[in-house]
C-alpha cells in the first residue's frame, strides 16, 4: 500500500512541476522564461537521493513535454533521458559529494547535454533547417536556461539543506544532553 | 560500473517503446487522458499571462490619450466599414456576373488558445478544438476579423497545434497591396520576425504596405491580413527584395482564434 501511494504522489508531483514549468515559461518575462524547472527539480532529487529512479521521472515529465510539441516525437525524451544518465554518471564517478557547488555544476552539465543532443537530433530529423544565423541566437538562448537553471537550483539546494543543517546541529547539541 | 549496460538499454529500449506506441496510436487515449489532466492548469497560467502582459496605464493622461486614440480608430473604422459593405455588394454582383468560381472558405470554428509553446525553437499555440471539430492538418487559423495567425500543423481529438506566422517552418504564399501587386513569401525567423522573401528587385515595396495571402500556398485562400511592411531591405545585387512585416496582430496575446474548416 505504501508503494502506492508513493506512487501516487509521485506522479502527482511530476505532473505539477510540468504544469509549473509550462505556465512559469508563459508567465515570466524573458529571459527568466528560459529557466528550465524540469531539469532543476531533477538535478535536485538526483543530488539528494542519488536514486536512478530519476531516469524513469525523466522519461515521465519529458513525455508530457513532447505531447506539447510540434518537433518529432521522441526528441524531447532521448534528449533529458540522455542528459540524465550522464549526470548520473558524472553525479557518481566525477562530481562525488553534495555540495552547492557539485550541485551547480551537475544542473549546467544536464542543459548542456540536453540542449545539444535536442539541436543535434532536430537538425538530423531535418525538421528545422536552421540558418547559420539563427545558432548565436539559440547559442544565447541556451546560455541563458543554463545560467537561470543553475542558479534556481542552488536556491532551491539552499531551501532544501540549510534547514537540515540546523536541524542536525540542534540535534547534536541540545537533544543528546 | 554503476550504470550497467543492461540498464542502458533497457532504458533505450522503454524510449524506443513509447516512440513506438506513439506512433502506432496505441495509447492515444492515454495520451488525451494526459493533456486533460494538465490543460486545465496549463490553461489558467496562460490566460493569466495574457492579462498581465495586457496594456496597463501609469496615469490618467495616458488613458485620456489611449481613449482619444480609440475614439479616431474607432470613427475610421466606420468609415470603413461603411465603404466595405458597398464594396462587398458590388462584389457579390460582380462574382455573380462573371460566374467567378468562388472557393468556399466561410465554414469556421471558433476556438479558444489554451497553451502555446515552450520550446525555444518553435512558435506554436495550442486551441481546444480538433478532429472532434472537423479540424484538419494545414488549415488557416485566423484571429481578430480575418487576420492570418498561422496554420494547424497537428490535431488531436479534442486539441489542435497552431503553427504560427513567425515560427520558423512557416511559409505563405502573400500578396503585398502595391502598384504591382507584388507576389512574394511570408516567412517566420527564429526570433519574433515575419518577413516577406522573394519580391522582385524592381517593384516598389513601401512602408506601411499592407500584405495579404495570395491564395497560391495550398488550402490557402486569399486576402486575408497578415500585417504591413515595417522596413525594407534591397541588396542592388542580389534578384529579389525581402520585405519585414509586422503582424496585424499581437501574436503573444492571442485568446480566441477562428479555425477555417473545410467542412
Amino acid at each position: 500500500m505504501h508503494r502506492v501511494y508513493r506512487f501516487f504522489f509521485g506522479s502527482l508531483f511530476l505532473v505539477a512541476i510540468t504544469v509549473l514549468h509550462i505556465g512559469l515559461s508563459y508567465l515570466l518575462p524573458h529571459p527568466w522564461n528560459n529557466m528550465n524547472i524540469l531539469i532543476s527539480t531533477l538535478m535536485l532529487f538526483l543530488v539528494f537521493t542519488e536514486s536512478p529512479v530519476v531516469v524513469w521521472m525523466t522519461m515521465a515529465v519529458f513525455y508530457v513535454i513532447e505531447l506539447y510539441a510540434i518537433i518529432p516525437f521522441g526528441i524531447h525524451i532521448f534528449s533529458a533521458t540522455m542528459s540524465t544518465l550522464l549526470s548520473l554518471w558524472a553525479y557518481r564517478y566525477v562530481v562525488t559529494g553534495r555540495r552547492w557547488y557539485s550541485t551547480l555544476a551537475l544542473t549546467a552539465f544536464a542543459i548542456l547535454v540536453y540542449r545539444i543532443t535536442y539541436t543535434i537530433l532536430l537538425v538530423a530529423t531535418s525538421q528545422a533547417a536552421i540558418p547559420f544565423s539563427a545558432y548565436g541566437d539559440l547559442s544565447i538562448q541556451y546560455a541563458w536556461e543554463m545560467l537561470l537553471t543553475s542558479l534556481l537550483t542552488i536556491f532551491l539546494y539552499g531551501i532544501i539543506h540549510v534547514p537540515s543543517l540546523y536541524r542536525n546541529h540542534f540535534w547534536k547539541k541540545y537533544a543528546h544532553r | 560500473m554503476y550504470l550497467k549496460s543492461k540498464t542502458l538499454i533497457a532504458y533505450c529500449v522503454v524510449i524506443f517503446l513509447i516512440i513506438f506506441l506513439h506512433f502506432s496510436g496505441w495509447i492515444r487515449s492515454f495520451e488525451s487522458l494526459i493533456r486533460d489532466i494538465v490543460q486545465p492548469g496549463s490553461q489558467v497560467l496562460y490566460e493569466w499571462s495574457v492579462a498581465i502582459s495586457d496594456e496597463q496605464f501609469s496615469n490618467p493622461e495616458e488613458l485620456a490619450a489611449a481613449y482619444k486614440k480609440l475614439k479616431e480608430a474607432y470613427t475610421r473604422n466606420q468609415i470603413d466599414a461603411a465603404r466595405l459593405a458597398l464594396i462587398t455588394r458590388e462584389n457579390a454582383e460582380l462574382r455573380e456576373q462573371l460566374l467567378f468560381f468562388d472557393k468556399n472558405t466561410s465554414a469556421h470554428v471558433g476556438a479558444n488558445v489554451i497553451g502555446k509553446s515552450v520550446d525555444p525553437l518553435s512558435n506554436t499555440i495550442l486551441i481546444d478544438k480538433g478532429e472532434q471539430d472537423y479540424v484538419v492538418v494545414n488549415d488557416p487559423v485566423v484571429a481578430a476579423e480575418g487576420v492570418l495567425i498561422g496554420r494547424i500543423t497537428m490535431v488531436q481529438e479534442k486539441q489542435a497545434t497552431v503553427r504560427l506566422i513567425n515560427d520558423n517552418q512557416s511559409k505563405v504564399g502573400a500578396t503585398l497591396i502595391n502598384r504591382e501587386r507584388s507576389i512574394g513569401l511570408v516567412e517566420g525567423g527564429f526570433g519574433i520576425s515575419v518577413q516577406m522573401t522573394f519580391i522582385p528587385q524592381n517593384e516598389s515595396v513601401t512602408i506601411g504596405d499592407l500584405v495579404v495571402t495570395s491564395g497560391l500556398s495550398d488550402d490557402m485562400p486569399r486576402g486575408l491580413l497578415i500585417g504591413t511592411v515595417e522596413s525594407v531591405e534591397k541588396q542592388p545585387y542580389q534578384p529579389f527584395q525581402m520585405a519585414i512585416i509586422s503582424p496585424a496582430v499581437d501574436l503573444d496575446r492571442l485568446l480566441i482564434v477562428s479555425v477555417l474548416t473545410r467542412e
